[in-house]
């Protein structure tokens, strides 16, 4: 029997029993699109969190000193000055102490809820915030204690609309502070708003907040070659100030990375799989339809043996049914899936991110599913004794 | 062309049935036989074993020449092919194919290029008065047509013998006459034929009679037109 013989034999009843076909390729296309759909939704958040994770700054060190536990022989907390002292080390190019806590400032009748940190002016630059208006802090600021702040983008737009606000009054913790700056818009970090927030001098901070200790600081390395000379500098002098029982962290960017990483891969893992036995179960009703197509076309099969067709030659055309209906499942499968890929990544605004080998695979796999499936059916209808079938009702 | 020497069929189920007993039986080439006989008496199963369809529980076989007794499914399947034409009672058209794709199926299992093999079924189709129903479904056609597309399909791949299981069985007067007007045509070609029918009108029109009673083949008359 010739090959485009098969695919024109296989292809017939499929065509004419088109609520059958249509039916049994709908388990494989629901399974496939969710397969696709999953994957490349993880995929493109996983893409989304990675670049919002560099976007915190590049070669980045956070030091953060973990609160006393217990009874201990070194209870010394860390001071200004020594957390300025950490931007002076080998391969450091910048440090920033950082105390923040979360707030409102108003300005008038309007309020808006934010995060305030009380910080020095090289924050700004480690984070990346560039500037909409006005200047940055200095350490002028710094040294004077003065009620100075810079405004993320979305505080400023919620207090005075799109009007410059650089000179005006906004009240923090029922103190007034002169707005010297705006930062340009810079996008969400996970769910951490990073445009509701305002920056403060850290010594005007600790005056308010009456607490003189460091909480952590942002160290920014010089290169991404010194990163890890930094980080060992870093780790010496802070074990020289306060010993090594446990009273710092330090966490680099990489770390953060690896931890989302580890988070979205596992998740992936559990959808995808979720989705496969979805495929699976498709496979399986496609087994059904097949084998009832079997039956209902015993005589049909007696007659095709009558007229010569040997075993191969309808095992190889139920095959090729079945294959031809998973294969068509899993053709529309993939397209429903990157198109509900497009509308679901869109929804979320994360760019879409789609694996070429992901549809590669799902359609190899809908092929061997038909083959898996279409074995038995087709292994059935090959071996009915000819003249047993012709006298079938 | 076909002899049979001694053939019997036994079947065992609950009962043990003895469908055919010791069948002695020779049809030599461009010879009309026809076998007939009451429902029961083992007609089905002979034209099963002459069709190769079934093998017989003792007893030797030739075809064209050849013993087949020892012969595997699948060189059946492409002496089946080659050989023999089938004619069904219940036409057994299949019913996703159009009429011409009928016709063309055993040239199909020959694997004979499409464009051949749709010029042979045009040509049978045509010299059975279906020209213009060749892309009808059997659904859309009569049952008289729908034998006449059986007919055409069993010619199709000029087979050595044509074997018709009461061909007549499920038509009309009308279609019944045009059937066996047919029948009487493919004599005068020279055709093998070998017909099962309890139509006595049908069978007259064989160069010889054959009964066939609880699986025993019994010497019927001359058929009248042999003697022309």
């Amino acid at each position: 029997m010739r090959i485009d013989d098969v695919v024109r034999q296989a292809w017939r009843p499929l065509r004419v029993y088109k609520l059958r076909t249509v039916l049994s390729l709908l388990g494989i296309l629901i399974g496939v699109a969710a397969v696709i759909a999953l994957t490349t939704l993880m995929h493109s958040a996983s893409n989304s969190v990675d670049t919002r994770v560099e976007s915190l700054g590049t070669n980045l060190i956070v030091a953060t000193m973990n609160p006393l536990v217990g009874a201990s022989n070194n209870q010394h907390d860390m001071t200004l000055g020594q957390a300025q002292k950490l931007g002076s080390l080998p391969g450091v190019k910048d440090a920033a102490p950082v105390d923040y806590e979360t707030t409102a400032v108003s300005a008038g009748s309007h309020n808006a809820p934010v995060t305030l940190y009380g910080t020095t002016p090289h924050l700004a630059d480690i984070l990346q915030y560039h500037l909409a208006f006005g200047r940055y802090l200095t350490s002028a600021d710094v040294a004077s204690h003065l009620n100075v702040t810079v405004l993320g983008a979305q505080t400023s737009r919620q207090l005075f609309g799109h009007v410059d606000p650089v000179g005006r009054q906004v009240m923090i913790d029922h103190e007034p502070y002169t707005v010297v700056g705006v930062f340009a818009a810079k996008g969400a970090f996970l769910t951490v708003n990073q445009d509701a927030v305002v920056m403060t001098p850290i010594t005007t901070y600790q005056d308010f907040s009456q607490i003189a200790s460091i909480d952590s600081v942002y160290i920014q390395a010089r290169q991404t070659t010194h990163l890890s000379q930094a980080l060992s500098a870093v780790n010496r002098q802070l074990n020289t100030w306060f010993g090594g029982s446990g009273r710092y962290t330090l966490l680099t960017q990489s770390a953060i990375l690896s931890v989302t990483q580890q988070i979205t891969s596992l998740l992936t893992q559990v959808l995808v799989g979720v989705a496969a036995i979805s495929v699976l179960v498709g496979g399986i009703g496609m087994l059904n339809v097949m084998l009832i197509s079997v039956s209902e076309r015993v005589r049909e099969i007696g007659l095709r043996k009558s007229l010569g067709a040997k075993r191969r030659d309808l095992l190889v055309q139920f095959l090729a049914e079945s294959v031809i209906i998973s294969l068509s499942g899993g053709i529309l499968g993939v397209a429903t899936g990157i198109g509900a890929s497009v509308a679901l990544t869109s929804r979320f605004h994360i760019g879409a991110a789609i694996n070429p080998t992901v549809p590669v695979l799902a359609l190899a796999a809908c092929v061997a599913l038909g083959i898996l499936f279409g074995i038995y059916p087709a292994a059935r209808a090959a071996r009915l004794a000819p003249a047993e079938a012709l006298r079938c009702e | 062309m076909l002899q049979l020497n001694g053939v019997s069929k036994i079947y065992h189920g609950r009962v043990t049935t003895t469908a055919l007993s010791c069948i002695d039986l020779t049809v030599p080439e461009g010879e009309f036989l026809a076998i007939v006989g009451p429902s029961g008496s083992g007609k089905s199963t002979l034209m099963n074993i002459i069709g190769l369809l079934d093998r017989p529980t003792t007893g030797q076989y030739w075809i064209d020449g050849l013993e087949v007794g020892r012969w595997s499914d699948a060189h059946l399947a492409g002496l089946r092919n080659r050989t023999i034409g089938f004619v069904f009672q219940s036409f057994n058209l299949v019913p996703t194919l159009s009429a011409r794709e009928n016709v063309e199926l055993p040239l199909v299992y020959r694997s004979l290029a499409p464009r051949v093999r749709r010029q042979s079924a045009e040509a049978w189709l045509k010299r059975l008065g279906l020209g213009h129903r060749m892309d009808y479904r059997p659904h859309e056609l009569s049952g008289g047509q729908q034998q006449r597309v059986a007919v055409a399909r069993a010619l199709a791949g000029s087979p050595k013998i044509l074997l018709a299981d009461e061909p007549t069985g499920n038509l009309d007067d009308a279609s019944r006459r045009d059937v066996t007007k047919i029948f009487e045509e493919l004599r005068g070609s020279g055709q093998t034929i070998v017909l099962i029918t309890h139509d006595a009108q049908f069978a007259a029109v064989a160069d010889r009679r054959l009964r066939l009673a609880d699986g025993i083949l019994e010497m019927e008359a001359r058929a009248a037109s042999h003697a022309n």
